[in-house]
């Protein structure tokens, strides 16, 4: 199997090999850090943290586990560490935006399901539900981004932090009342859209 | 009915994060229906969760990707090194510290040893199953040996062990350096050393079959290094890069053991921590060299 190889090959110090090898996880990560820290920045500087120290520790890797796993296991615990270090209550910019290919910026995201105002409506309450994701404790913030961000399954969420599935489904539910809270309380959301 | 308290209670965030029964379920959804305030937060929950699900997904912009490639590059490797630092036994770190040794052996001059032949020279290290090792009770097989160069060690046994081929050739051109001058005091692994000369038995050559033969018995005595302290500023980051052992929290800084030198030097200096060598005065051994060097003699000479 190609993974394995460039596997054998990144332990053995081979650079290319593991960015081979990482490149089907990068933006999983990235994204992971980005919704961990909601800023850009800090984002890039995270998931480099990430990329090295999955390069420095590959030789740990011993195949009892998924190599997937094992690399979310640990972005999952250097993403947390980071934003330790960070010490931020909250990385949220007013502007939540995102970089578009032409280096635009936009929220824009097309629902055909809604009226244009509830299609706006809605947009707004991503920002703020984003805003109110890196609100959350460290726990909470990790099992939302991924499970309901990045939508990883109940068993891998349990192999990647190292716990069991009751665990993860009674931290989950206990996220999404956190969240809920701060959501209504500390955004005004009431009901299905803002009480204006 | 219900009262109040139930409907606030955390059965609705276990109703959406799976962890109610079939029947929990039913019961949860029955009730929903007849109760305004959970149903009204039933709705609010979707949304919320709605929004999070469709929050979208960031392409990794390029300057990152530069960024992460560029680094990796620089990066060293845990794994290869790692593994050197799982060499067991500390005779096999002597392998390099013995062929410096031996080279410093071969500079010896006096008497018969003026005519060592380079091309046929036989250094023998205590290198072998019956060689002491080092050992944290050195009085077992090693003698534990106080580094004197001026002071003579007296044995009572002569150091006799299977020759062996040299690692490097012995040079002739030292021939006629005293000895004595050319004790290494540190080699390039960190180790001190001493070489002490136990027993010269070149002053009555033996004389068998038109050769002379003479040896050169010495003892050297090698300290390892044990333990590093790295400086406190760095320990922690350099620590949790790799996976070594810490001996103690110093005030210095974490106190860690070392087994391959030579790799452990190379990987710090990448880091850039600063530390301290400690040498153990328990842990040093003594490897038992013999020099032979053969002289053809004719018949006449020896007659």
């Amino acid at each position: 199997m190609m993974e394995n190889i460039l596997i054998k090959k990144a332990q053995k110090g081979d650079s290319h090999a593991f960015e081979a090898l990482i490149e089907a996880h990068f933006k999983q990560i990235y994204n992971i850090a980005f919704r961990m820290t909601n800023n850009p920045d800090d984002a890039a500087d995270m998931t480099q943290e990430v990329m090295l120290k999955l390069f420095r520790n590959i030789g740990s890797f011993s195949g009892n586990s998924k190599f997937s796993t094992w690399v979310y296991r640990v972005a999952t615990n250097t993403c947390l560490d980071e934003l330790k270090k960070i010490n931020r209550k909250s990385a949220i910019s007013l502007q939540n935006e995102i970089e578009t290919d032409d280096g635009g910026y936009t929220m824009e995201i097309e629902d055909n399901s809604l009226t244009p105002e509830q299609s706006a409506e809605q947009n707004e309450l991503k920002d703020i539900v984003a805003k109110a994701i890196a609100k959350l404790n460290d726990d909470h913030k990790t099992i939302i981004i991924l499970r309901d961000i990045r939508g990883f399954s109940y068993d891998e969420i349990a192999r990647i932090i190292g716990t069991s599935e009751g665990t993860v489904k009674s931290r989950l539910s206990r996220a999404r009342a956190q969240l809920k809270n701060i959501v209504e309380k500390d955004f005004g959301f009431d009901g299905t859209y803002f009480n204006k | 009915m219900q009262n109040e308290q139930e409907c606030n209670c955390h059965k609705l965030f276990d109703y959406v994060s799976d962890i109610l029964s079939e029947t929990e379920k039913s019961d949860f959804e029955l009730h929903m229906n007849s109760c305004p305030d959970c149903k009204k937060d039933f709705l609010i929950l979707k949304n919320i969760m709605g929004a999070v699900s469709a929050i979208p997904e960031i392409e990794v912009p390029d300057s990152l990707r530069n960024s992460v490639s560029e680094a990796l590059k620089n990066t060293g490797r845990i794994g290869s090194i790692k593994n050197r630092f799982n060499i067991r036994q500390i005779v096999k770190f002597a392998a390099p510290v013995a062929a410096c040794a031996a080279v410093a052996i071969g500079f010896f001059s006096g008497g018969v040893y003026d005519s060592f032949s380079a091309s046929n020279p036989e250094i023998s290290s205590g290198l072998t199953e019956q060689a002491p090792v080092a050992s944290e009770n050195p009085t077992d097989t090693a003698q534990k040996v106080i580094v004197d160069e001026n002071k003579p060690i007296q044995s009572e046994k002569p150091y006799k062990q299977s020759p062996k081929s040299s690692e490097k050739p012995i040079g002739e051109d030292s021939a006629t350096t005293p000895f004595s001058e050319k004790i290494p005091t540190e080699t390039d692994s960190g180790a001190i050393v001493a070489l002490e000369i136990q027993e010269n038995s070149g002053q009555i050559p033996e004389v068998a079959n038109g050769e002379i033969e003479s040896s050169v018995y010495a003892r050297r005595t090698v300290k390892i290094p044990s333990s590093c302290v790295i400086k406190a500023d760095k320990a922690e980051e350099f620590i949790a890069s790799i996976n070594i052992e810490i001996i103690d929290n110093t005030e210095r800084g974490f106190k860690i053991k070392v087994e391959d030198w030579d790799s452990f030097e190379s990987y710090i200096a990448e880091f850039g921590a600063e530390y301290e060598v400690e040498y153990s005065d328990d842990i040093v051994y003594n490897i038992d060299i013999e020099i032979k060097n053969s002289q053809t003699l004719d018949k006449e000479d020896i007659e």
